[in-house]
């Protein structure tokens, strides 16, 4: 491996993973390393986003490629509630969520990304003792009243047993 | 040596990793700059926060705006420095942790192309390590870059798997494609003069919508198929190139015409099919067009060799600590003034380190390289209303969940930054007043 242009020691093994001239390429070894690296990277760079389409619930887009998917731009609209119970009410309490959460959130809940549903529905049973269950739910429409998402998650405060109903309504 | 090793081993041409890293580097520092900043006061808002993964929440301080909008400014400083420079490898190595740091803290940021960057900047580490001049010398210089075709291979599996997409009926019917064009006047109108050449609505929607599929699958073959044509470029390369670059070039930047949230992606992708693509003559000619100002400043400042070494080291590297860190402090922006001493703090140390190495000139130009990029952030923060989004994206935010009190605070703090004819001092007066009413009541 040549010494650097810039007048530097000689590379190192790890420098010379990236720093050769064309007319001298890695050693045999090093070459092996590098390809075997190469070939683990691609792989998960395949199976990642793969994974997103052999998930049943495909709300989870962030590393699956999908610019100008449905989700991001739907054909419908979502309305998103939050309710409190205590343990002696059958009718829930109505959580404000625009004084609660910042608005970005509050689309990330209209877009149904569980990880932020789960998270808000433990961070309301965290809220207040009396709390003894929260329930999320989404209903979407579409203008032509085709069947839209509808979901439901019920978080038991006591237990921190989950519950979720999901459907095209 | 086997095809596996001639692919990803053989040569190709110097410029191509140069421009692509040193475009790609500048035009993260100005994006973190001027488009993740703005938006730091929503980090912690509500005391509510979900990180990309669960590791992450649980080992991480509660995200604030202070950390995020701190944090973004020394990413941006670190690719300026490093697009400057060259920077080495340890430099490489924060700049994707931070970078990285940045997106996954929050799924307040669920860009995409901010996970592509991190692939990016994770194949910059092991990047050739080229200077200008090696890019332009004048003859075809080759090197071997693993690391650049790995990059041809990941943008390839990104438009593979965002054509796939484009294969269900929401896109292939052209509905997603209505959505977005639907605000865009002159669009709307330039459809309906195509409408009247007798074309059915829904069918050239879906002619649309497919043709835009078909054209990322011929791009993803190109990056994967020319990268490997050879320093010269192989005769049955050249028509690929020019397909996918015009391909490419036409689809992002037609994206930009249009009222859609995706930021800065539209520039990388056309920055990353030009260093692809683009003929190497045009690449050379646009490295030393882009490097004629470094390098006239070098040759004036040959004069300073008579300055003994050790004094010219102290100086510069003193110098460019005391202008981070100052630039920082007139940023008037949660975080700025820490974000400002740490990078001070670093080139001081850097400077000590080096003075110590034999790596002293190479800590000179970067301890100069982070000066002017102290000082181009300051010209940034002062001509685009970076401040004054920043406040006003708090404002939004508190008029909805804060008390009044509060949205008056950061409106006064965004007046004086208030670009000409924003000003929000009719709101502010209302506020004042209304408070001021319910004080005497």
């Amino acid at each position: 491996v040549p010494s650097s242009p810039r007048g530097e020691a000689a590379p190192t093994t790890a420098r010379a993973l990236s720093r050769v001239d064309a007319t001298a390429p890695p050693a045999r070894r090093l070459r092996r390393l590098v390809g075997l690296a190469i070939a683990a990277h691609l792989t998960f760079q395949v199976v990642l986003p793969l994974r997103y389409y052999l998930r049943e619930n495909r709300r989870d887009e962030r590393f699956a490629w999908r610019i100008f998917s449905a989700l991001a731009i739907p054909p419908y609209h979502c309305d998103v509630r939050v309710q409190e119970f205590t343990d002696d009410e059958r009718i829930g309490r109505e959580v404000d969520l625009s004084r609660t959460l910042h608005d970005a959130w509050i689309a990330s809940l209209r877009q149904g990304q569980d990880a932020v549903v789960e998270r808000f529905l433990h961070a309301r049973c965290g809220s207040s003792s009396l709390v003894a269950a929260v329930e999320f739910s989404r209903l979407c429409r579409r203008e032509d009243h085709a069947r839209a998402p509808y979901m439901r998650v019920r978080r038991d405060c006591r237990s921190g047993a989950v519950s979720a109903q999901e459907e095209l309504r | 040596m086997t095809a596996w090793d001639r692919y990803w081993f053989g040569p190709v041409a110097a410029v191509r990793p140069y421009v692509l890293e040193r475009t790609v580097l500048f035009l993260l520092a100005l994006d973190v700059w001027m488009q993740f900043v703005p938006h730091g006061a929503r980090y912690g808002a509500g005391d509510f926060n979900v990180a990309h993964f669960a590791w992450l929440d649980a080992v991480q301080p509660p995200p604030s705006p202070a950390l995020y909008v701190g944090l973004m400014l020394i990413v941006g400083g670190l690719a300026w420095v490093i697009a400057c420079t060259g920077g080495n490898r340890a430099l490489r190595v924060l700049l994707v942790a931070l970078y990285t740091y940045g997106w996954a803290m929050s799924r307040l940021d669920a860009y995409q192309h901010h996970y592509l960057l991190s692939l990016l900047l994770g194949a910059f580490v092991f990047f050739p390590d080229a200077r200008a001049a090696d890019a332009n010398d004048g003859r075809t210089k080759q090197v071997s870059a693993w690391a650049f075709v790995l990059v041809a291979a990941n943008v390839a599996i990104v438009y593979v798997f965002t054509a796939t997409t484009k294969t269900e009926a929401g896109w292939a019917s052209g509905a997603v494609l209505r959505e977005v064009t639907r605000s865009s006047h002159w669009f709307q109108s330039m459809w309906s003069r195509l409408l009247t050449t007798g074309l059915r609505d829904d069918t050239s929607w879906e002619l649309v919508a497919r043709a835009v599929a078909l054209l990322q699958i011929v791009i993803a073959v190109a990056y994967v198929a020319v990268v490997r044509s050879g320093g010269g470029r192989a005769r049955w390369a050249r028509p690929l190139a020019w397909v996918a670059l015009a391909a490419a070039t036409g689809f992002h930047g037609s994206l930009l015409l249009f009222t859609i949230e995706i930021r800065w992606f539209s520039y990388y992708m056309i920055a990353l099919a030009a260093a692809f693509f683009l003929p190497e003559v045009v690449l050379r000619a646009f490295v030393a067009l882009a490097t004629f100002p470094a390098r006239t400043v070098a040759q004036s400042a040959e004069r300073w060799r008579s300055v003994p070494a050790g004094w010219q080291s102290l100086a510069v590297v003193a110098g460019a600590a005391c202008i981070v860190a100052l630039a920082g402090s007139y940023l008037d922006l949660p975080g700025a003034t820490a974000a400002g001493f740490i990078g001070g703090g670093a080139i001081a140390t850097m400077g000590l380190v080096g003075g110590l190495g034999n790596v002293a000139e190479r800590v000179r130009c970067m301890a100069i390289a982070a000066a002017a990029g102290a000082l181009v952030l300051g010209a940034v923060v002062h001509v685009w209303p970076i401040r004054f989004q920043y406040h006003l994206y708090a404002v939004a935010d508190l008029q909805r969940r804060g008390e009044p009190a509060q949205v008056l605070a950061a409106y006064e703090k965004a007046e004086p930054y208030a670009p000409r004819g924003q000003s929000r001092q009719r709101q502010i007066e209302a506020l004042r007043s209304r408070l001021g009413a319910h004080r005497d009541e």
